[in-house]
């Protein structure tokens, strides 16, 4: 079976209304950071303690709430995880962690005296460490980028380089604001989501940019838009074909994965669609824009 | 052609030998009934096995991970000898601040002490002038405290019965402890971070000990005086309460502003919780106000009882640097450790204590539990700690004992005083009993950390994870099936959408599973959550380097080459995209692998080996079936 045989779109061509979209999209999430407040945190990142108690049965976050008062816990960030028997408590750094699950623990076990629970996770992150985590998140990207420049430099021209530079850049920004809108948190887990949307969106556009270099070898009388064009087209059928397949994947991971991974495999999620959008939408008209500008100077300095 | 081919067969047979041979112990482990499990443990075997299966992290099987770090403040205070007021002073400001980084801190402590111009050489026993060197000296110590805390933790927690426990020590300050399918994780931390420091203190004499909470006591009541300009002093009452105790007391609730008849702020600054409702002798609150908060136990065989609710007000006054003056600086006060139980209050008893030791932990050679015989009323049934010395230890331990008979000395643990006996004779065997505990639990742990040794500074637990087993073995089970599901999918898109060579894909998709879990197993390498999925991930990219050259050999055959031909240079062109795009998600995965921690190391170490893995399994393999097969029979149209 094959779905595209020879397509033919105008991809360069049309390549304005697709910076159009580009920037109506940065602009609405920009809007929506500042409504959502910013960039939600988890706790890897500012640190606190973290329990996860497992239920039997159903449980409402306003009895949990009342529960946690008596014992001067009530403004705790507190929520379902998943299902509605899974409750989800953050609050600010115990120095003895023990005792406030002791504390917590009879508590609730007078407040839901027929529903059992235990206590399936506890996370406590000092300030400290939430700083480095921090800190080491960017030292991450910028280290990762510029690996990836010099290798793209090497391989390719300096030119490509960027392009997929720019491409990543475009792709960070767009997958922190959409995690804010979402109201995803970056946690250690969302980060290398991050880190590995870059990668898959980076495998993305150098496939093409690997037609762009070859077909530059091959189709020297084309000017340059067109030569775009026809790699974009050319690239096509893979390029969805294997967009189709990690998405199903990752869409699996979504759906059955659970829900310690959900922030993780829903992050995966946008971030395959937005990888491809970005390589032929973004990478590929960065590269004919630049293209044309250095062809201009060079015009101009003839004259 | 034709030998490069058999090559190219061989290397691959090999591989696949090679990982199933690899993946042998981890199918054993997983198929080997309990019994046989049990039998293997006996004779030794089993840890040699499950070093060679896929070690599961701590968010799969469940357990405990913590990030320590050697508290450096207090390792400069335990460190010092010779400790003067101006030491302590010292100490006190530079405890008040609140510092960043361990670089900070060294820097905090030089500028400190060359701003008031001391010099700590005699407090560390640096002969070469000069601040500078000391900090140095300090900075080498700490340098080895936390290799000596690792190996004292090493060998707590060898004793607590941990399977495949993991302790290293990261950077240079902090040391990572893993204990995969702990169960008492309260004991755990505490046996962690329990300091240990054993210290056998004497008793200041009653005269003293009187003298200098008279001294405070009075010096409540001038505050209290100079506040409200007037003799007399109101009871504020919140609520009455009447509590007869045996004694005289009768107790009013009272606040900690009533006591002080302050209003000022920075007085109840410092005043945390609990500083609401006091426990007061109503008939000795406007003469005594510090005395109104301690009850007399001695018709219960006690000492000087303080209710618990008064504890958090007591510590309080006595932190009051005017009122810390008025201790002698040779002396200490110090709380027992566990609380007594009188009408149903709970009273901690405190002590005023030589802060000198006698004798300290180190001359402990072995720390056995066990129960009280009937010798001491306390401790009869109840769990004790039975303590030998070295020989040293016992010559002091004899000496000591042999000057202070009839006094009291007390046993402390971590500055909280077990019990304080009073010395009934000379002890010449250098053995000693530590009463006192609250549980057998807590005993069983208290010799535990005896045997191992004090940590020469205190840990901080700075990050804390743990995992229920349960939740554990419910995300492998996600996990599983989210990775079949993910293979049945791809598998039959493969097919549908190119045919027979589809198949060839799958061939080399199942291989990448294969290669992926044996190298796992082959070193050890920790399977976590996110690894999982970082499996299924793979599953999805390493069909792109397929998808590459399959649509690279229909584009060649579409322009009318043979299937021979379009085969060849199919695999020719796609080979650089292949490489390149791969390459740069190695190098994504790699910075991961180097930033990340626990389970995100487990991620980016499936996804680098599922990359390497496909690009093999594309380039290699499924070229060698395209090959075998057009070269036993003559294709003319190729299923793609």
């Amino acid at each position: 079976m094959q779905l595209i045989v020879n397509p033919n779109i105008d991809f360069i061509g049309k390549r304005r209304i697709a910076f159009y979209f580009t920037v109506a999209m940065i602009t609405l999430l920009v809007f929506s950071v500042f409504f959502h407040k910013g960039i939600k945190l988890g706790i890897d990142f500012r640190g606190g303690t973290l329990m996860q108690f497992h239920f039997e049965r159903n449980v409402e976050i306003g009895s949990v709430r009342n529960a946690l008062s008596d014992v001067g816990y009530g403004e705790s960030e507190i929520k379902h995880f998943g299902a509605e028997n899974e409750v989800l408590i953050w609050m600010h750094l115990q120095p003895n962690p023990d005792e406030v699950a002791e504390t917590l623990g009879e508590v609730l076990k007078t407040e839901f005296p027929d529903n059992p629970y235990s206590v399936a996770r506890v996370e406590a992150v000092g300030p400290k460490i939430g700083k480095e985590l921090i800190t080491g998140a960017i030292w991450a990207v910028i280290i990762a980028s510029l690996l990836i420049i010099v290798y793209l430099s090497w391989r390719f021209e300096f030119r490509f380089a960027i392009t997929a530079l720019v491409c990543s850049l475009y792709d960070i920004t767009f997958i922190i604001m959409i995690f804010s809108v979402c109201g995803i948190e970056l946690s250690l887990a969302t980060v290398a989501a991050i880190l590995t949307i870059l990668g898959y969106s980076l495998n993305d556009t150098i496939v093409i940019l690997d037609r762009i270099r070859e077909n530059m070898k091959s189709l020297r009388k084309e000017s340059f838009p067109v030569l775009v064009n026809r790699s974009l087209n050319a690239t096509l059928a893979r390029t969805i074909m294997t967009s189709v397949t990690t998405f199903i994947v990752v869409l699996i991971l979504f759906l059955f994965g659970g829900e310690v991974i959900h922030d993780f495999s829903f992050a995966l999620l946008i971030g395959v669609l937005e990888g491809t959008y970005s390589s032929l939408f973004v990478a590929a008209p960065f590269l004919v824009v630049w293209h044309e500008r250095a062809e201009q100077r060079k015009l101009s300095r003839i004259k | 052609m034709r030998r490069n081919f058999k090559f190219r067969v061989i290397l691959i047979i090999a591989f696949i030998a090679l990982a199933l041979y690899h993946l042998l112990p981890t199918f054993r482990l997983q198929t080997m009934g309990e019994e046989e499990k049990e039998r293997m443990r006996m004779r030794g075997e089993l840890s040699n096995l499950e070093l060679q299966a896929i070690k599961l992290g701590l968010d799969l099987q469940g357990g405990m991970h913590l990030i320590l770090e050697v508290d450096l403040k207090e390792l400069f205070n335990s460190l010092a000898r010779n400790k003067d007021p101006q030491f302590t002073g010292l100490m006190d400001k530079l405890n008040n601040l609140y510092l960043e980084s361990d670089e900070s801190t060294f820097q905090a402590f030089l500028t400190l002490a060359n701003d008031e111009n001391i010099s700590l050489n005699r407090y560390y026993g640096v002969t070469e002038k000069g601040n500078e060197p000391v900090i140095e000296f300090i900075r080498e110590q700490a340098d080895d405290a936390v290799d000596k805390a690792l190996q004292i933790l090493r060998n707590r927690i060898d004793q607590f019965g941990v399977a495949e426990p993991s302790i290293q020590k990261i950077g240079d300050k902090r040391i990572i402890v893993e204990l995969p399918g702990i169960q008492d994780i309260g004991g755990a931390r505490d046996l962690i971070g329990k300091t240990a420091l054993l210290e056998f203190k004497l008793l200041k004499d009653p005269e003293t000990t009187t003298e200098t909470l008279e001294r405070i006591d009075s010096y409540m009541k001038r505050n209290r005086m100079a506040a409200t300009g007037e003799d007399t002093s109101q009871l504020a009452e919140e609520t009455a309460v009447r509590d007869t105790t045996k004694g005289a007391a009768e107790d009013s609730v009272v606040s900690l502003a009533d006591l002080f008849q302050s209003d000022s702020d920075s007085d109840m600054a410092a005043g945390e919780a609990d500083t609401d409702s006091l426990l007061v002798d109503e008939n000795t609150f406007e003469e005594n106000p510090f005395f109104s908060l301690f009850r007399d136990l001695r018709p219960y065989n006690r000492e000087i009882g303080v209710p618990e609710k008064n504890v958090n007000a007591v510590n309080f006054i006595l932190n009051k640097p005017d009122v810390k003056r008025l201790i002698p600086p040779d002396a200490e006060f110090a709380w027992s450790n566990e609380p007594e139980i009188v009408e149903e209050t709970n009273y901690y008893e405190l002590y005023l204590l030589k802060k000198e030791p006698e004798l300290t932990g180190t001359v402990i050679t072995d720390a056995q539990v066990d129960i009280g015989s009937g010798y001491s009323p306390t401790s009869a049934g109840q769990p004790v700690v039975n303590m030998t010395m070295n020989s040293e230890g016992a010559r002091i331990w004899s000496r000591v004992t042999g000057a202070n008979i009839g006094k009291k000395i007390s046993i402390v643990l971590d500055n909280k005083i077990y019990s304080a006996p009073v010395v009934r004779s000379k002890i010449p065997s250098g053995s000693s009993v530590i009463e006192g505990i609250g549980n057998m639990d807590e005993a069983k742990r208290l010799a535990i950390v005896l045997r191992s040794g004090a940590l020469p500074a205190p840990v901080e637990i700075i990050e804390e994870r743990t995992v229920g087993p349960s939740l554990g073995a419910d995300s492998i089970r996600r996990g599983l099936w989210s990775a079949i599901y993910g293979m049945g999918i791809v598998v039959i898109l493969m097919i549908v959408y190119y045919n027979a060579s589809g198949l060839v894909a799958n061939f080399a998709l199942l291989l990448n599973i294969l290669f992926i879990t044996a190298v796992m197993a082959g070193f050890h390498a920790t399977l976590t959550l996110p690894g999982m999925a970082g499996i299924v991930l793979t599953i999805g990219m390493a069909v792109d380097a397929n998808v590459l050259i399959f649509e690279r050999i229909r584009e060649e055959l579409r322009t009318g080459k043979t299937v021979r031909a379009a085969i060849d240079s199919g695999y020719a062109r796609a080979f650089t995209a292949i490489l390149d795009s791969n390459i740069t998600t190695l190098l994504t995965a790699m910075v991961l692998y180097q930033y990340g921690t626990g389970p995100i190391r487990g991620f980016a170490l499936t996804l680098s080996i599922g990359l390497i893995s496909s690009m093999f399994t594309a380039i290699v393999v499924t070229r060698v079936v395209f090959d075998f097969i057009t070269t036993r029979w003559t294709i003319q149209k190729l299923s793609i």
